[in-house]
């Protein structure tokens, strides 16, 4: 069971993720966007990573590609404003070069890369939010209160930003 | 191979009895506001469908059934028909974690099953949140796909409320997932046993000790909840004094009926999470108040009973509420969302983790 | 001499042309000419011993005879001194045009552009004289002179602003606006002088909308959603009532009035048989004073509960409607006991009232006064402590009461502002002197004090239908006035003197001595005032309807800036405006 689903998912992964980048219409692209992201999200599941799965689905799918959409419906954008950047080539070596990188990261892995100290037996045995907490907050603490600082600095300047000028003065007719 | 063969038999069993009850309660539920509003309102509700009335949602189901299907010029198609399926689809799968009666097992042909939840996965309660939050999808689609500026403002508006109020009830949670050290719906429900006061809005530990009680976090978690249903005081997308019908105005038949249905059972959803987290599920107030003694093994009985009971109180809260309240204006609801209901529900989630620290239970 | 009249004579020598002194009526008028009105009406507005704060109406008449064809009629209301004067003053057909006093009356506004509608007369220095009831571009004259017939002249509006959809070649495409209307949504790009993006939307309210009580149309500028200009479109219900009672005799028009203010149609029938009675100088005999009194204000109880029950509504307390109409619906069936109809009831006689108030519609208006004070406290219940809806009203829709005097307003709209003119207390007609009552007053003029104010005059009321039903004394229900009344039926039906008397009175009418008089009459909306110009014929020479509605749309602009989009309904809500009265 868990070849067919996993390359459904990957197949459809893929296809959605070239679908982002070509369909005319930005609500479209969205669209691919989160199909794409949902997606992936069954691969965690099929990695026995529930968690990660649910949070994908939350956060990615609940709250940021939505907040896309919302951009994307009210500016209403057309469908023929597409130009390509005159410097495209210079581009695509950069975005083929950062590709190939990953690629090559993403093959290493299964056969050198760091295993993790947490095996299958044991994420089943107590779920995988728990070991998932026991990672962050025994190993990785630091790096979480890093971007927790971060986030605070994020949410800090979207409230600068957004912080409404007083009222505009309404001139008398 | 058989074994499987069963889980996915006796899940299929379950799935629909489950469905089946879901879409006859929000039939009935229908008909329930109509008759409930109707004699707060000093006026009898619905009448002429058979006798009092009550084969009204029949006769308004094959109404909607029958009717043209409408899809504007220049919608969406494709959209315009995947939005009331997403919305539905996302409020109706939430029902599979749902604890509906006692956590036990039965032997069917040597398989062991839970009879009374579909699925007991670890992570119910993220689950739910999970597909409600893709719920908004059917909205914001059914809004844009329509190809009209009141769909889309309606729509938006009632997305960008589902967003910031479900981030008020998954705070809300945060506090009794502390308390019960687990995201199964069914384990915290277990955990509330026994007594009224062991439920987790007073949340005196069982064997005695120092209560932590969630009764903030269960008054944010209600009033969320009927914000995210988009209901009465919290209508805006749907206010009809001012935006027409928001997202739906250009649904007609059963796309309409879709979404209504949806909104029905979203109602239903919520209430279950409420009833399951803080009111103790299918918990009786008191031991003595289930089947005991020589109807001990009846007692499943009346613990879907009491579930029962205190999800149709939160329904029948939806309905007053409904009647009595006036509406917020867009402004206000976001207002009261972001800088009352978010500073309540993160000051619990602080004082419940302190407390959960120096008093474990 | 009038003190008033006295100032203006030794002021302005040269400008005021004569004055007239109705001793029998008591009024007070000022012939002025047309090129001073302004200065006139600035004086009586600025000085303390006049102070004309409130304009009541501005209307005009036509003579066709007469070498200054036009006559300009200003009515004005000193609050302080509680006098009323009629400022008149004639323009020529050639040169039909007269300065504007909306530099000194902001109500002027609504008033002057209804004059220029339907009269043509143009007044200079006006902000935005447009047509305000008729459509905009209709061009076939002006209704009201005497030259224009009753049935028009066939105009139609071409609705050049619906896109033709049987002309494929070379409209916009379809569901598009084209380029050139689009300009008008746009904000005007060469004019950045605030530092911050500022874009106005233009949006279209109504006519059909569920919150405009009745067919409105608002155009709204926005910025963001807040409201900057509110421009009332009004006159989709216009329908010449003022043309028509011209051709009609006296007592034909009763029924028409029925339908200006369709929610309580009894106060407009009341408003306007006193208007004809004050012409007449007849004396109403006792009881059918006290009948008339405590109907009117049954009939005030209706409009309030109508008022209450659709602006909460509007702000989605549903609940709150169907209780009253629960309500209306007991004082609608007495209604019916009393005069047979139930929505337009044409009650009221010229000297008197219809029918009895029997003793079963005592005891039942007893048991109904019984029960409604409780209803009145059930309804401050669901709303007054109502955070949602202290909310929704509390500053919403602020006016101050000078505003409030300066824009004409009248009745609770006034009152919540903290002005207390009431007609009922400051020219007490029928019972309204023999009864103890208060008039109720608000503080801050917001939406939440109208409601009080409202609430309060509820209750009120039913003091007062409570002291009139137990003062009632027996005695005649029409005065006996032969010219005018007709004779009783059982007379008619036995008596053959008594039988051509009703004929005469109902073929040819009555014949009201020349004359014109004002009489302002305190509808549930605000004061309904009747001025009828009579010569001497059976039929008015003109009648002018001085609607609060449409007074009060004069200055729903001024109550919107500044407010969102979604208070629009709440100060539709709060202005409790009904177009039938308001477009006439």
């Amino acid at each position: 069971m868990v070849p067919v689903f996993f390359s459904y998912f990957s197949l459809v992964s893929i296809l959605a993720g070239v679908l982002t980048v070509a369909l005319p219409n930005p609500v479209h692209c969205g669209l691919a966007l989160l199909t794409l992201l949902l997606h992936v999200a069954g691969l965690f599941l099929l990695l026995n990573a529930e968690f990660l799965f649910v949070i994908q689905i939350i956060v990615y799918a609940g709250a940021i590609v939505v907040l896309y959409l919302f951009v994307l419906m009210l500016l209403n954008l057309k469908t023929d404003e597409r130009v390509l950047h005159h410097r495209y080539a210079v581009i695509l070596v950069a975005a083929a070069a950062i590709c190939g990188g990953l690629l090559l990261m993403a093959l290493r892995s299964p056969f050198q890369g760091a295993k993790g100290h947490a095996p299958v037996e044991a994420v089943l045995q107590d779920g995988g939010s728990y070991a998932i907490g026991i990672t962050i907050f025994n190993e990785y603490l630091l790096q979480f209160e890093i971007v927790g600082v971060f986030l605070l600095g994020a949410i800090i300047g979207a409230i600068v930003l957004a912080k409404t000028p007083t009222a505009v003065d309404v001139e008398p007719e | 191979m058989f074994e499987v063969g069963v889980k996915i038999a006796v899940s299929l069993t379950q799935i629909s009895i489950v469905m089946g009850v879901v879409l006859l309660t929000v039939m009935f539920l229908t008909l329930a506001e109509r008759k409930v509003i109707g004699w707060m309102q000093d006026r009898m509700g619905p009448m002429e469908v058979g006798p009092y009335g009550i084969l009204q949602p029949i006769a308004d189901g094959l109404k909607l059934f029958f009717k043209e299907d409408i899809i504007p010029s220049g919608a969406n198609k494709y959209l315009f028909t995947l939005a009331p399926i997403i919305a539905l689809v996302a409020a109706l799968v939430g029902f599979a974690v749902i604890p509906f009666g006692p956590n036990m097992r039965v032997d069917v042909f040597g398989v062991q099953v839970q009879p009374f939840v579909i699925s007991d996965i670890n992570i119910g309660i993220l689950y739910i949140l999970a597909f409600t939050s893709i719920g908004a999808y059917g909205i914001i689609l059914g809004g844009w796909a329509s190809n009209s500026k009141y769909s889309l403002l309606g729509g938006l508006r009632a997305a960008a409320q589902l967003i910031s109020y479900e981030l008020n009830v998954g705070l809300a949670i945060v506090g009794v997932l502390l308390l019960a050290g687990s995201l199964s719906l069914v384990k915290i429900t277990e955990d509330q046993c026994c007594w009224i006061w062991n439920w987790f809005w007073l949340a005196v530990p069982r064997g005695g000790g120092v209560p932590i009680p969630q009764i903030l976090a269960f008054v944010v978690f209600v009033i969320s909840a009927v914000a995210e249903t988009n209901r009465l005081p919290f209508d805006l997308p749907e206010a009809e004094s001012e935006l027409v019908a928001g997202f739906f105005t250009e649904y007609s038949g059963m796309r309409f009926a879709f979404f209504f249905l949806a909104e029905y059972a979203n109602m239903i959803l919520v209430s279950c999470i409420a009833a399951a987290l803080f009111l103790g599920g299918w918990n009786a107030p008191a031991p003595f108040l289930q089947f005991h003694g020589s109807l001990e093994h009846l007692a499943w009985l009346s613990g879907i009973m009491w579930f029962a009971v205190k999800v149709y109180f939160f329904l029948f809260l939806f309905f007053w509420i409904r009647a009595t309240l006036p509406r917020l204006r867009y402004d206000q609801l976001m207002r009261f969302g972001w800088k009352v209901m978010l500073p309540i529900a993160l000051g619990n989630i602080v004082v419940t983790a302190i407390a959960a620290y120096f008093f474990p239970r | 001499m009038h003190p008033v009249l006295e100032t203006l004579n030794s002021r302005f020598p040269e400008a005021v042309l004569s004055v007239h002194e109705d001793q029998a009526r008591s009024e007070i008028s000022a012939c002025v000419a047309a090129d001073r009105i302004v200065d006139v009406a600035r004086f009586l507005h600025d000085d303390p011993t006049t102070a004309f704060d409130h304009i009541t109406d501005i209307c005009s008449a036509d003579y066709p005879d007469d070498a200054e064809r036009f006559e300009v009629i200003y009515h004005l209301l000193s609050l302080p001194h509680h006098t009323r004067i009629r400022l008149k003053a004639r323009v020529t057909e050639d040169d039909a045009s007269i300065a504007s006093v909306t530099g000194i009356w902001k109500g002027a506004n609504f008033l002057e552009r209804e004059v220029y509608d339907l009269m043509g007369i143009r007044f200079t220095g006006h902000p935005d004289l447009r047509r305000i009831l008729m459509p905009e571009d209709y061009d076939e004259g002006y209704p009201l002179r005497k030259d224009f017939p009753t049935e028009g002249r066939g105009w139609r509006s071409r609705f050049e602003f619906l896109p033709n959809m049987d002309d494929k070649e070379g409209g916009p495409p379809h569901g598009e606006v084209p380029e050139a209307q689009r300009q008008v949504f746009s904000s005007d790009a060469g004019s950045v002088s605030s530092p911050y993006r500022k874009e106005e939307l233009l949006l279209n309210m109504g006519p059909q909308h569920p919150s405009t009580h009745g067919v409105i149309r608002v155009v709204l500028a926005l910025d963001g959603e807040r409201i900057v200009k509110a421009t009332p479109d009004l006159g989709y219900l216009h329908r010449g009532v003022e043309k028509l009672a011209e051709g009609l005799a006296y007592m034909q028009i009763i029924p028409h009035t029925d339908r200006l203010d369709y929610v309580c149609s009894m106060t407009n029938n009341y408003a306007y048989v006193r208007a004809v009675e004050k012409l007449l100088n007849i004396q109403i005999p006792e009881r059918a004073q006290y009948i008339r009194t405590l109907v009117a204000e049954m009939q005030r109880i209706i409009g309030h509960l109508f008022w209450l029950g659709t602006q909460a509504m509007d702000i989605g307390a549903m609940t709150v409607f169907f209780w009253t109409f629960r309500e209306r619906e007991v004082l609608l069936d007495l209604f019916e006991k009393l005069c047979g109809a139930r929505l337009t009831l044409n009650y009221y006689r010229f000297g008197g009232v219809d029918s009895d108030f029997t003793p079963d519609l005592v005891s039942r208006v007893n048991a109904f006064l019984d029960t409604f004070p409780d209803r009145v406290r059930e309804y401050d219940e669901l709303l007054k402590s109502n955070r949602i809806w202290l909310a929704r009203t509390r500053n919403v829709a602020v006016i101050s009461g000078d505003d409030a005097i300066n824009f004409g307003l009248t009745g609770p709209v006034l009152r919540g502002s903290g002005v207390a003119y009431d007609v009922r207390k400051l020219e007490p007609y029928d019972a309204y002197d023999k009864v103890e009552w208060e008039v109720p007053i608000g503080k801050n003029g917001d939406t939440y004090d109208r409601y009080w104010v409202r609430m309060e005059e509820m209750r009120q009321s039913c003091r007062i239908i409570r002291q009139c039903l137990a003062q009632m004394p027996d005695g005649p229900l029409v005065a006996d006035v032969p010219q005018v009344t007709p004779p009783s039926k059982q007379k008619v039906m036995r008596d053959m003197e008594s039988l051509i008397h009703h004929f005469i009175i109902f073929t040819q009418g009555f014949k009201p001595p020349k004359g014109e008089t004002y009489c302002a009459t305190e509808a549930p909306k605000g004061e309904l005032g009747f001025f009828l110009i009579s010569d001497g014929s059976p039929r008015p020479y003109r009648m002018k309807i001085r609607s609060p509605s449409f007074v009060h749309m004069g200055a729903f602009d001024h109550m919107a800036r500044g407010y969102l989009i979604s208070d629009i309904i709440t100060i539709f809500g709060t202005y409790d405006v009904v177009m039938g009265e308001c477009d006439r």
